[in-house]
């Protein structure tokens, strides 16, 4: 009853004429910006931010998440015309998405992709509102040991599941955490890796990392790629737009298995929507009658990755509205426009912003609706963007990004910092070191230093409080055996190939 | 133009073993311990000691490792074209305290469009123009964000 009186007066809040208006302007802007090669969410978030400064918290906030699911809609049009996935989770899209449109099915593959994401977002978002009241209340208990553990639990699972190598997680991570700790110390003011620049001293502003990051690296990557722009035609009518009977028959399982694999694999932090798009992929083509058709231009290749990758939306923001905790990088950067508004995510904000939290859950309902009508008359004219040529597409990405950074504070050091954090996102890129351990260390770090040593306050610097109190201990446990786990299996797997190597 | 670099691996660990030893110097010069808990060396002596370890096992498996003959060769002119990007890109930023965000925007815009793309200059010129005068309507003129302005109150 709780949930359902919340929900309702979210739909008060979220069916106000401006905040509709600002969902809608947020699911255009998010699916034009998402559209755009080597754009995912997190750079089209990070790019579209500061346009939502001046706005009312409630406002900003629907807007956001209009842009947030825009731009996993707008993904799939590039994967699908382009062949060219705009982030990870795109890529499975890309192996029946394309190869539909070129067998001249480009209409239906689009068709499907929206449909598939609308009711896996739905559903995820339905996840979201049953389930998100009583992890709350859960957390309620938590103090700052909790919470240290929490945090290490969490980014745990982001090192283990964010990369190929956990060595190049853990160190992506602690750049993370040095770069948060550039300015003031919290509790003593004292100056720390400031270089003696008076700029430096209020810290680096994570918006300045994100768009460098993945915005300006990720143009780097396409102009090294020397990507060029070959998407293929889309039908202009809306009827050639819809798939047919015959295959939305054969989406049936891959709708519901996006749904719940995709928000399962969302909850965790770390895991996020690529390793979801693969999971749905991997189950659909292992129970299908003909899986030597997977890679052909099937429409459950399209439906099942497309649907995970939607539903993960949901799933990705039960820790971050529940515990304050980001799962990957997008959903760091919406903590971070969250804090910009006053509003901190966690337990407490259903009973503090109650407005806010249910307002943004039913704006995500109605986001969701709208993308759907929004997506399949103007997929033709969305089409269009990816006609604009690249030498005029990149220095707009570029404008956009230097116009984002420069509005943080007005200084123009921050444009010199974009630059910075550009390479910086360009050189991992090349090393192969993940950016989310990095983006959400500096997210977290803060939060994660403030609550190590509030617990050693407490207990007078004895780290044992840590492991003392049943929840923390739980979550320290379990992150070890999650830090331990791939390296001891790889030594056994070592061990044994050696033992079989060697005569008997 | 295709050519095998030092080890990836190596470089990353040995840049990383650097910055973890100077995070490392730097926490022990602020207080660790004090009578109302942790200090503000506490925590980055933490992570600098970590990052300081991970980083030289990192170089030291890239080292121990096998040279493998089939390793990806490097594209050189590909990175050479996105590098140039950047320092243009970067001088750009810095540049616009004097000569503004339209000059400085429509000079990085041409750029792009006639070295990246190898359009010609007078397509550059056409794109850079249009896109500064672009942002200027949409961004200072009506959505009132300031942008940095050189000498000509622009």
């Amino acid at each position: 009853m709780e949930v359902l009186g919340g929900l309702g007066n979210g739909f008060a809040v979220a069916l106000q004429p401006i905040n509709l208006m600002w969902c809608f302007v947020g699911c255009f802007l998010g699916t034009i910006v998402g559209i755009l090669p080597g754009l995912g969410p997190a750079a089209t978030i990070a790019l579209l931010l500061p346009l939502t400064y001046g706005m009312d918290p409630t406002g900003g906030i629907i807007m956001l998440s209009g842009i947030y699911f825009g731009a996993k809609y707008g993904g799939s049009t590039t994967s699908i015309l382009l062949n060219i996935p705009g982030e990870a989770s795109s890529v499975v899209t890309c192996l029946d998405g394309h190869q539909m449109a070129r067998n001249g099915r480009a209409g239906a593959a689009l068709g499907i992709a929206a449909i598939a994401s609308f009711i896996a977002g739905t559903f995820g978002i339905v996840a979201l509102t049953v389930m998100a009241p009583p992890i709350a209340a859960f957390a309620l208990r938590f103090s700052s040991p909790e919470y240290f553990a929490l945090m290490v639990l969490g980014l745990s699972l982001v090192v283990v599941l964010g990369g190929n190598s956990l060595m190049k997680a853990l160190l992506s991570l602690l750049v993370g955490l040095w770069l948060t700790s550039i300015g003031t110390d919290l509790f003593t003011s004292q100056s720390r890796f400031t270089f003696g620049s008076s700029f430096l001293i209020s810290g680096i502003d994570f918006m300045i990392i994100a768009i460098g990051v993945f915005a300006i690296a990720g143009v780097l990557e396409s102009i090294k790629a020397r990507e060029e722009n070959t998407a293929l035609p889309v039908p202009g009518t809306l009827r050639e737009l819809l798939p047919s009977r015959a295959e939305l028959k054969a989406c049936r399982f891959a709708f519901a298995n996006g749904s719940i694999v995709g928000f399962l694999v969302g909850v965790l932090p770390g895991a996020g929507s690529a390793i979801a798009s693969f999971i749905a992929y991997g189950i659909e083509k292992s129970v299908s009658k003909h899986p030597e058709k997977f890679g052909t231009g099937v429409p459950e290749g399209v439906a099942a990755p497309e649907g995970a990758n939607n539903a993960d939306s949901g799933g990705a923001l039960v820790p971050l509205l529940t515990l304050g905790i980001p799962g990957g990088g997008t959903t760091a950067i919406l903590l971070s426009a969250l804090v910009l508004w006053g509003v901190k995510p966690g337990p407490l904000m259903m009973i503090e912003s109650p407005q806010v939290f249910w307002g943004l859950v039913a704006s995500l309902y109605i986001g969701n609706l709208m993308l759907l009508v929004l997506n399949l008359p103007l997929v033709p004219l969305f089409a269009q963007i990816l006609r604009i040529p690249l030498y005029v597409l990149f220095p707009i990405i570029f404008g956009l990004s230097l116009v984002g950074a420069y509005s943080v504070s007005d200084n123009v050091m921050n444009l010199v910092l974009l630059a910075g954090f550009g390479l910086v996102g360009y050189v991992m890129a090349k090393l192969d070191f993940p950016t989310a351990p990095l983006i959400l260390g500096f997210v977290l770090g803060d939060a994660m230093e403030r609550a190590v040593r509030q617990s050693l306050t407490m207990s007078q610097g004895d780290p044992a409080i840590l492991v003392e109190r049943p929840i923390s201990a739980v979550m320290l446990t379990l992150a070890a055996l999650i830090l331990l786990t791939p390296p001891a299996m790889s030594a056994w797997r070592r061990h044994t190939k050696h033992q079989k190597g060697s005569p008997s | 133009m295709m050519r095998a670099l030092p080890d990836r691996d190596v470089i990353a660990g040995l840049a990383l073993a650097a910055l973890g030893g100077f995070i490392t110097l730097r926490a022990t010069q602020w207080d660790l311990m004090g009578e109302d808990g942790p200090g503000p060396g506490f925590f980055p002596l933490g992570y600098g000691v970590l990052m300081l370890a991970l980083s030289i096992a990192l170089t030291g498996r890239a080292l121990l490792r096998p040279a493998m003959r089939g390793d990806a060769p490097v594209d050189v002119a590909g990175h050479a074209r996105a590098l140039l990007t950047w320092a243009v890109f970067a001088g750009t930023a810095v540049a616009m305290q004097w000569i503004g965000f339209m000059l400085g925007f429509a000079l990085l815009s041409a750029f792009i469009v006639a070295h990246v793309f190898e359009q010609g200059w007078r397509r550059a010129a056409l794109v850079g123009i249009a896109c500064a005068a672009g942002f200027w309507v949409v961004f200072q003129q009506l959505l009132g964000v300031s942008l940095p302005t050189g000498p000509w109150g622009f």
